[in-house]
């Protein structure tokens, strides 16, 4: 019973760090310009990350080593200092344009400038990962992350027409904006793919001590809980077509975003959105701050965990507070959260080939996953998804220049 | 054979070709950025129209009503300087159209940002109708 009542939490709690800025922003971009037709971009997404995730968690349940420790034995430490060194970087921008989306949705309610909130959020965000342990982090920040399924509900109070969004999972050519809409099915794949989410929920399988047995709980986990979350980032997509899309309202800054929530929720619109928003991004940046230091750490050989007593693990609590540094740093500069956004997203595209090519390897690695290895639909699966990331992070530069 | 088809081997047509590839591109580049600018204008008049319709509908607070003035306003700053910076700015008819358009929208901001700090609902539905008809409420 305590059994089912965890996965069942752990599902739940999938939504925390799936819905942040990144998905919010370019699943509202998409509705707004596109209607529907970018739900197929969402629901693609979704696998790819749901089948990664299930991956990394199986792996780490096996071996006991997460993603960043077991590519390091694997390969090298020559070699993960590059996917070691680009994941920090896509972290550092992501945690700033995390923070930033809270001190917007906090701007948005109390209308003072959002720099003001950048320094007290990452004070809020130490204090959160220094007093608390990772129960508590990740169910709190998945239940508090609750509030996103604001975006299901306006969706279907909207009444949207079935047929028009069933159409939308079908993959089609737009008559208008072809680069920018390729742009945007880009940037939903790299905001919906994480590399973070994957060494995160990695390193939460060996934080939580799951063994062999528990490779179901992992398995559903990952399944439904990614499906849970994107959800979510599809009732954003449809709020925002349905509300934005004919009054011909592009999503450039959260401010505009805010309006689709005017027609289902009135006056509370504003207060729902911002607290959507907010939750949503503090989830994230929780996440993301913690597993800077869990891919360092990892990466560097130190002792790790959120569970462990902070004088015994020194050197993981110094790398994720000085991360957390640099971002706030970033964030008080004051380039716009949305933008950052949008460029973290496509330098995760950059990287995806880097996050992708190790599984490939890792599940086919009797000493790492012993006989749970990857099947011929899974190494077809990770084959294919290689070469179309090794495209797309080709072509999502010139994109960002001529569709974002 | 050296001349068949469109002669493209000739020097002249080879020099006329190497001489109107910037052309082409720069009109390619004016055409993209007026279409940018237009959809980009299209979106912030919605904006304004849409947030001060929902304030005086009383369904947004002030707060948020000045905070999305200010942020369009800003949006329509940076807009402005992008078109600004276009080497056609001062040669291009569309251009000159789509900067009158957006000094007008950035008055009409001023304007309205000036309204809601006297909270003057009478001053913000004058401007919204001088805008335009008033926007389809949102659905």
């Amino acid at each position: 019973m305590k059994k089912i009542f965890n996965l069942l939490l752990g599902v739940v709690t999938s939504i925390g760090g799936f819905v942040e800025a990144g998905s919010i922003s370019t699943a509202a971009q998409g509705g707004a310009e596109f209607g529907f037709a970018l739900l197929w971009a969402i629901a693609v997404a979704t696998i790819i990350l749901a089948m990664l995730a299930e991956m990394a968690g199986r792996g780490a349940t096996v071996s006991k080593q997460s993603m960043a420790a077991a590519v390091r034995q694997r390969f090298g430490f020559h070699y993960q200092m590059i996917p070691l060194g680009a994941e920090l970087i896509i972290d550092l921008l992501l945690l700033a344009a995390e923070i930033g989306g809270i001190a917007v949705a906090i701007r948005l309610l109390t209308g003072a400038g959002f720099q003001w909130w950048v320094l007290p959020i990452g004070l809020v965000v130490w204090l959160v990962l220094w007093f608390g342990n990772f129960t508590i982090i990740e169910d709190g920040v998945g239940l508090l992350g609750m509030i996103t399924v604001s975006f299901i509900v306006a969706a279907w109070q909207l009444h949207p027409e079935p047929k028009a969004v069933a159409t939308g999972f079908i993959p089609s050519i737009p008559d208008h904006d072809l680069t920018r809409y390729a742009f945007l099915t880009v940037s939903i794949v790299g905001a919906t793919v994480s590399p973070y989410l994957l060494n995160f929920y990695s390193s939460g399988a060996i934080e939580e001590k799951w063994t062999e047995p528990d490779l179901w709980i992992n398995r559903t986990t990952s399944y439904l809980g990614m499906g849970f979350g994107s959800i979510v980032s599809m009732g954003v997509l449809v709020t925002s077509a349905v509300v934005l899309g004919p009054l011909q309202i592009r999503v450039d800054s959260y401010e505009q975003a805010a309006l689709m929530f005017v027609p289902a929720f009135g006056r509370w619109a504003v207060t729902l959105f911002a607290c959507a928003l907010g939750v949503g991004c503090f989830g994230a940046a929780i996440e993301i701050t913690l597993n800077a230091g869990y891919v360092l750490s990892q990466s560097f050989g130190w002792p790790w965990g959120i569970d462990k007593a902070r004088r015994d693990a020194t050197r993981f609590c110094t790398a994720f507070t000085v991360v957390l540094l640099l971002s706030v740093l970033i964030a008080v500069v004051g380039f716009d959260p949305l933008q950052m956004t949008l460029i973290s997203v496509a330098l995760t595209v950059v990287i995806m080939p880097l996050v992708v090519l190790p599984f490939l390897v890792l599940m086919n690695d009797h000493q790492y996953v012993k006989q749970h290895k990857a099947g011929p639909l899974a190494n077809g699966f990770l084959a294919a998804l290689t070469i179309v990331g090794a495209l797309m992070a080709l072509v999502v530069i010139p994109l960002e220049i001529f569709g974002g | 054979m050296k001349n068949v088809g469109l002669g493209l081997q000739t020097v002249p047509v080879r020099i006329l070709l190497i001489l109107c590839a910037p052309l082409v591109f720069a009109c390619a580049s004016t055409n993209r950025l007026v279409d940018q600018q237009q959809k980009a204008l299209t979106s912030l008049k919605a904006t304004v129209t849409s947030v001060c319709t929902a304030w005086l509908d009383g369904t947004v607070s002030t707060t948020y009503a000045r905070t999305a003035l200010e942020t369009a306003g800003i949006l329509l700053e940076k807009e402005r300087a992008t078109i600004s910076r276009s080497p056609d700015a001062l040669t291009d008819a569309r251009i000159a159209s789509l900067t009158e358009s957006q000094n007008q929208l950035a008055r009409q901001i001023a304007l309205l940002r000036k309204a809601l700090a006297d909270s003057d609902a009478a001053a913000i539905r004058r401007q919204i109708a001088t805008a335009g008809s008033r926007p389809r409420q949102v659905p």
